[in-house]
């Protein structure tokens, strides 16, 4: 439904050139949820608005729908105004000068075909009823709350029904709490409309709870995309892992490959599953969620890494405890059951499942 | 695509449009001062050299005109700095009663245009026919000195007066946001309040008091009507006047390219003092003397003199604009000029309004002015809107140089604009353009064009980008996002700036005598300009009087329609 290829786009500032993005090749099918991720200023923005055609790429080609709506090669650059679309700024962009009803209706008065007074108000009523504004039709703009204008942006992008929906940032202006609400109820929105969407956010857990497929990006390029549990459960790389969740690194050599693998690291020997095309001697980083490691003093099992340490410290996190235990040189960040009887300077053994620690190439 | 290049073909319309507008008067202007011919008809290019300048600076005159300029401009950019500091600070800073008043009448001096200032002034210390030498002849015997007002001294009186608003209004928000704790600091420290206020006060405010002082000396510069009604007949120059007593001297053959030689100084000059100022105004910004803290400053107790400090504040006001409206609405009853005296209140007539009425001059320059203050307004507008859209909003090629296009005429004065378009105008004989209102209407339009960018680009500034960007992706073609997002959300500014054309279109003569022809393009202006020449003085009080009533009322408006921004900046002559 929508094609990225090979892009690439560059700024140009007083200081130089900024290449914002550098070579991205997605492919978001009919009806996905896709979501971009990433930290600030990895292009995600930029690569959102090139699809929507607010941005003029250097290279590549976008395709939206059956449409090529950009190619440097043959010379096309479809403007945004002709691309089939819907878009929710991070600002929501609610124009202050009309009321709840003409925000609506604006894009069915652009468009081509003259849409008649009386489908405009059906429609209108219908895109709000969709995102729950029934009733405010003649309420000037300004005088929304911010969840209000979210979702007054939302109808609007959605009433000419376009093939599909970007959104940059969404939630990021609401408070925490209507956050959370905010995040089902959209993903549920535009499941039930089957509508194909194309989303940005540098929140993790929003991309993580929400989407179909996940690409985390970091300095304009795509470092992994997969569904949020392989992303989550297997991070390709050091900054995957670290950008995604709380994580501890190891780092370590390659002694011995097969299913489980060996990483001989300062604070002991790690059987740990191996990133593919990993050989024996290479320098690895092993990667454990603090949540997959246990506190135990049993014996260790087949498939289980023991390593001791003494607590350095515990916060009290609310739903969890947060604890640092020092092995060797290193401290590992650990999360338990909040009401887990542990103190400062207790020397502890930390059961590591293999199949949760991921070696990756340093 | 065809919208694409429709996009593109209206950009390059723009920027070339100003890029003309602005560029080929002036290059006539250039070229004209070295032209040898008698008459700009006459210009060719085989005929050129330098004879214009040699004549020019060749002329012991030339030095005591730069005399006279730079006496009338710093003597009058010092006075009226003294008395607006002077004012702002009593009204901010010290518990002076009858506040309000002040911060009211100050800026209403500004519908009093500085031709009819300087004619009541000329009414009032004439020293033939004046008011008050006339009383000090009765008082005192013939043989008593008179204060003649025909001279520089006059000159920077009223051009002092006139620049009091401005610097006032450029000046309060700045005593107000002077941080207290700087001054108080000063004084914990052992200052004594004469040390603290030039030692601390006045040092923090030096900055952007060069930079207002600059702003009145370029007005001041620029100016015509003044010097003109009250240098002129006593034979004292400044640069405005004498390139139109060059160009316009009915007893001398014109020697146009002599004024085009003067004016290429003079415009340097003024280019020169722009810089400047853009220059100070950045280096004030940095100096932080604004904290932003939402704080009142404690006011200095005046005691004693309290009342005298609120009799000199409404002095001030009784010069500005009672006095000269007084003068006036009591000459337009007259029959014939004469000083007041019980004998008058008995031919009082409305012979002068009834006169107004059956003039046919005053209705064709009632019609012209009408038709030229509303399409320089409007057009004016139209193009600020659209230049700074493209400045702002676009990524076309040219956009800064089409802003500093747009900004340069702020430093041409306006009697320099009319020569200009005055040789551009004679040599695009093809289009009938001179001797008409629209000749007059496209000069205006490019001296305020400078201001109209200027306030469209702040405006531009504060509409989210992603507003116009989410039109775009509703299907809005950029013709139609300017329609129904950008008109819309700037209609106060669009409106700010209409009116502020037409309150100084309607009052400056400078520009517009360069380029009248007669009846065709007489406008208000000049018809009081000339009627005043003329010696019909009764008529043109009456004018004048329902002139400045219609300014103050226009003024009033705009006050209470709260474009507060643009009232500030009611300038002008
Ligand atoms: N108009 C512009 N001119 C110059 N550089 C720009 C422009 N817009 C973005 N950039 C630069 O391009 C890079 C990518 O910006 P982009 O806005 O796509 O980041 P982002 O991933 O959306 O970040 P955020 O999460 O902060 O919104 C950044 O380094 C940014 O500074
Ligand atoms: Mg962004």
């Amino acid at each position: 439904m929508i094609r990225i290829e090979q892009l690439h786009v560059r700024y140009r500032t007083e200081r130089g050139e900024v290449h914002a993005v550098r070579g991205i090749d997605l492919n978001v099918r009919q009806g996905q949820f896709f979501t971009l991720l990433g930290p600030s200023g990895c292009g995600k923005t930029t690569t959102l608005r090139s699809v929507a055609g607010l941005e003029r790429p250097q290279e590549g080609e976008i395709i939206v729908g059956d449409d090529l709506v950009f190619s440097q090669q043959r010379k096309i650059s479809i403007p945004p105004y002709k691309r089939d679309i819907g878009m929710v700024f991070q600002s929501y962009a609610i124009w202050p000068h009309m009321n709840v009803f003409e925000n609506v209706a604006f894009p069915l008065r652009e468009m081509k075909k003259r849409v008649s007074q009386t489908d405009i108000r059906s429609r209108v009523r219908k895109a709000l009823s969709l995102v729950q504004l029934e009733g405010l039709e003649d309420r000037p703009a300004p005088f929304l709350s911010g969840g209000q204008q979210q979702r007054l942006a939302l109808a609007r992008a959605l009433v000419k029904e376009p093939r599909v929906l970007l959104l940059d940032e969404p939630l990021s202006n609401l408070d925490a709490k209507l956050r959370e609400e905010t995040r089902f109820e959209l993903r549920e929105l535009v499941k039930r409309l089957a509508i194909t969407t194309l989303y940005v956010t540098h929140d993790q857990l929003e991309a993580l709870t929400m989407s179909d497929v996940v690409a985390v990006m970091d300095q304009g390029r795509v470092v992994q995309e997969g569904t949020p549990l392989e992303i989550y459960r297997a991070p390709r790389d050091r900054f995957v892992a670290n950008f995604i969740g709380l994580s501890n690194f190891l780092e370590g050599r390659v002694q011995k490959t097969g299913q489980l693998g060996e990483v001989e690291t300062p604070s002991g020997t790690l059987k740990c599953v191996l990133a593919d095309g990993i050989t024996a001697g290479e320098a690895v980083v092993v990667v454990i969620r603090p949540e997959d490691v246990n506190l135990n003093a049993g014996p260790a099992s087949q498939n289980e890494n023991i390593l001791e340490g003494k607590i350095e410290a515990v916060v009290f996190m609310g739903d969890t405890l947060e604890c640092q235990v020092a092995v060797g040189t290193k401290l590992i960040r650990i999360k338990l059951h909040p009401s887990s009887p542990v103190a400062r300077g207790e020397i502890v053994r930390l059961r590591l499942p293999a199949e949760s620690c991921h070696a990756l190439r340093a | 695509m065809g919208e694409n290049l429709r996009l593109h073909l209206g950009q390059h319309a723009i920027f070339f449009l100003v890029f003309f507008l602005v560029l080929a008067p002036l290059s006539f202007l250039i070229l004209g001062s070295f032209s040898t011919a008698r008459l700009p008809g006459d210009f060719s290019l085989d005929a050129m050299g330098l004879v214009n300048y040699l004549k020019v600076y060749s002329d012991p005159g030339t030095y005591e005109l730069f005399t006279n300029t730079v006496i009338y401009v710093g003597g009058s950019a010092s006075f009226g700095i003294i008395m607006a500091v002077s004012l702002a600070w009593l009204v901010e800073r010290t518990n002076m009663p009858g506040k309000t008043l002040v911060y009211a009448g100050v800026p209403m001096t500004l519908a009093v245009p500085g031709m009819l200032q300087a004619m009541a002034w000329v009414l009032l210390l004439s020293p033939r026919i004046g008011f008050i030498n006339q009383l000090l002849k009765d008082l005192f015997g013939p043989d008593a000195p008179v204060i003649d007002v025909y001279s520089l001294g006059g000159m920077v009186f009223i051009e002092g007066l006139r620049l009091v608003p401005t610097a006032f209004l450029m000046l309060v928000p700045l005593m107000r946001s002077m941080d207290p704790a700087l001054e108080e600091a000063a004084a914990v420290s052992g200052a004594r309040p004469v040390a603290t206020l030039r030692k601390v006060t006045l040092r923090l405010l030096a900055p952007a008091l060069v930079a207002v002082m600059i702003y009145q000396a370029m007005t001041a510069l620029e100016v015509f009507e003044i010097p003109g009604i009250l240098g002129l007949p006593a034979g004292i120059y400044v640069f405005s006047t004498k390139i139109y007593a060059i160009v316009r001297t009915a007893t001398f053959m014109p020697v146009y390219g002599q004024a085009n030689a003067l004016a290429m100084v003079y415009l340097f000059i003024a280019v020169a003092t722009t810089f400047l100022y853009t220059r100070m105004i950045s280096r004030a910004e940095r100096y932080a003397i604004i904290t932003g803290k939402g704080y009142r400053p404690r006011l200095l107790d005046l005691g004693k003199w309290k009342i005298p400090a609120l009799a000199c504040a409404l002095l001030f006001l009784f010069f500005a604009i009672v006095l000269p409206f007084l003068v006036f609405l009591y000459a337009s009853f007259l029959p014939y000029l004469q000083a007041p005296s019980w004998n008058v209140l008995k031919v009082l007539t409305l012979k002068n309004y009834r006169l107004l009425a059956e003039y046919g001059e005053v209705g064709s320059a009632l019609k012209n002015t009408v038709l030229m203050v509303a399409t320089t307004a409007t057009s004016t507008v139209v193009l600020s809107f659209l230049v700074s859209l493209v400045v702002i909003r676009s990524k076309f090629w040219g956009r800064k140089l089409l802003d500093q296009l747009a900004f340069m005429p702020h430093a041409i004065p306006g009697i320099v604009i009319g020569i200009a378009f005055f040789w551009l105008f004679l040599q695009l004989d093809f289009l009938p353009l001179y001797g008409t209102i629209w000749a007059i209407s496209i000069g205006f339009t490019i001296s305020f064009l400078a201001y109209g960018t200027r306030s469209m680009n702040a405006a531009l500034l504060q509409i989210h980008k992603e507003l116009e960007e989410a039109a775009y992706v509703s299907g809005a073609p950029p013709w139609r996002t300017m329609w129904r997002i950008f008109v819309p959300l700037m209609m106060p500014t669009l409106v700010g700036v209409w009116i502020w054309v037409v309150l100084h279109a309607v009052r400056i003569a400078g520009m517009p005598l360069m380029l009248y022809e007669g009846p065709d393009n007489q406008v208000l202006a000049i018809l009081i300009w000339n009627m005043w020449d003329e010696g019909y003085i009764p008529a043109v009080a009456a004018i004048g009087t329902l002139l400045m009533i219609v300014l103050l009322l226009l003024t009033l408006a705009v006050r209470f329609l709260g474009f507060r921004r643009q009232t500030m900046q009611i300038g002008g002559t």
